[in-house]
């Protein structure tokens, strides 16, 4: 007597008795039939479910149906049926979640680092930097907001804002 | 089938069955529903296992026919055009139908009191095997075993991969391999 140490995997025997295998694994599968009479009760067994499960009669439909069927369309009812496979739609409806978290996770990373990124730029820059009496000056600035534009504030000054320190003494306002 | 049936269907090429009944003429529908009923019945059946959403399905197809047909281009014959139709229903009743295991069993035990067809124990064993089944294996095995569609065709059918069909119905087997073991 032989002993055998690996079977085929039920898939495989399985794909096998549809005669889905070809070529080296059709071969060495029929080999193994050869001689192990396990798996060839599980092929016959697949084979046989396959053959009375074809044979399994089916009922007629009842006659009355037909009025059933005239009657619901004379009183006006339609029935948008499933015309095609929504198979791809299904798929993409299963991954919907993850995607639409994945993508809130980028926008939220994007967002964060842009943040980041426009809060170095805020702060408020004077134009003209050093403005004497009368002088229009603006005010610029840059928020910190992602979504935000960019805002100008136009100043008159009454009185001089800064005066350009003299050479070697102190600034003062 | 009255006379008039009779004469209109035997001449009546599918092809000037399908304008007509498109336009909603009911007698060219009514000549659709006797060709085809076993068909779209048969598939409703066994991917239900149960007469009475059979029925359902059968009736939900015949009633939504006309407009349906407006997305038939001719392309293969009408009678596997309506089987997938039937499928594709059969399946949307199912999602809506929680009681459904339960009424699955009772429908394939009634039907083994009363129904001499199925005489032969194995068939009966089987059938019955078939009607515990989950129904996502069930509707796998349904549409390779029985209606011969390939894992590509259920892939698309379903919503899932050629793998996942493969695997439903190496599972579906495994499951009545368990429970029948050496009765078949």
């Amino acid at each position: 007597m032989r002993l055998i140490l690996v079977h085929p995997s039920y898939a495989r025997l399985s794909r096998f008795a549809d005669g889905e295998l070809a070529g080296r694994r059709h071969t060495r599968v029929a080999k193994h039939l050869a001689r192990c009479a396990h798996c060839r009760d599980e092929v016959a067994f697949i084979r046989r479910a396959g053959e009375l499960a074809r044979a399994i009669p089916t009922p007629s439909p009842a006659d009355e149906i037909l009025d059933g069927i005239l009657a619901r369309r004379r009183s006006g009812e339609r029935i948008i049926l499933p015309t095609t496979d929504t198979g791809a739609a299904v798929r993409w409806r299963r991954w919907l979640p993850t995607i639409i978290l994945v993508l809130a996770a980028l926008i939220a990373a994007l967002a964060l680092s842009a943040r980041v990124f426009e809060a170095k730029k805020v702060g408020l820059r004077l134009l003209p930097e050093h403005p004497g009496r009368g002088d229009a000056l603006s005010v610029q600035y840059h928020d910190a907001d992602l979504f935000a534009g960019e805002y100008r504030l136009r100043l008159r000054a009454a009185r001089p804002v800064l005066q350009r320190p003299a050479r070697g003494a102190g600034r003062s306002v | 089938m009255n006379p008039r049936d009779e004469a209109l269907g035997a001449e009546s090429s599918d092809a000037a069955l399908l304008g007509r009944t498109r336009a909603g003429d009911a007698e060219s529908l009514t000549i659709l529903y006797r060709r085809y009923r076993e068909q779209v019945y048969s598939m409703a059946f066994r991917i239900t296992a149960s007469s009475d959403e059979a029925m359902d399905v059968v009736q939900d197809v015949f009633v939504g026919l006309p407009e349906a047909l407006r997305s038939y281009d001719g392309n293969g014959p009408l009678g596997a055009w309506l089987r997938r139709i039937a499928t594709r229903t059969a399946l949307a009743h199912q999602r809506g139908d929680r009681r459904r295991l339960r009424r699955h069993q009772r429908a394939a035990e009634d039907r083994g009191e009363n129904d001499p067809a199925l005489a032969v124990e194995a068939r009966l064993t089987l059938e019955r095997a078939l009607a515990r089944m989950p129904q996502e294996l069930r509707t796998v095995f349904v549409l390779k075993e029985m209606e011969g569609y390939t894992h590509g065709d259920i892939a698309a059918m379903l919503g899932i991969t050629q793998n996942a069909s493969q695997v439903r119905l190496h599972r579906a087997r495994r499951f009545l391999k368990q429970r029948l073991m050496d009765r078949l």
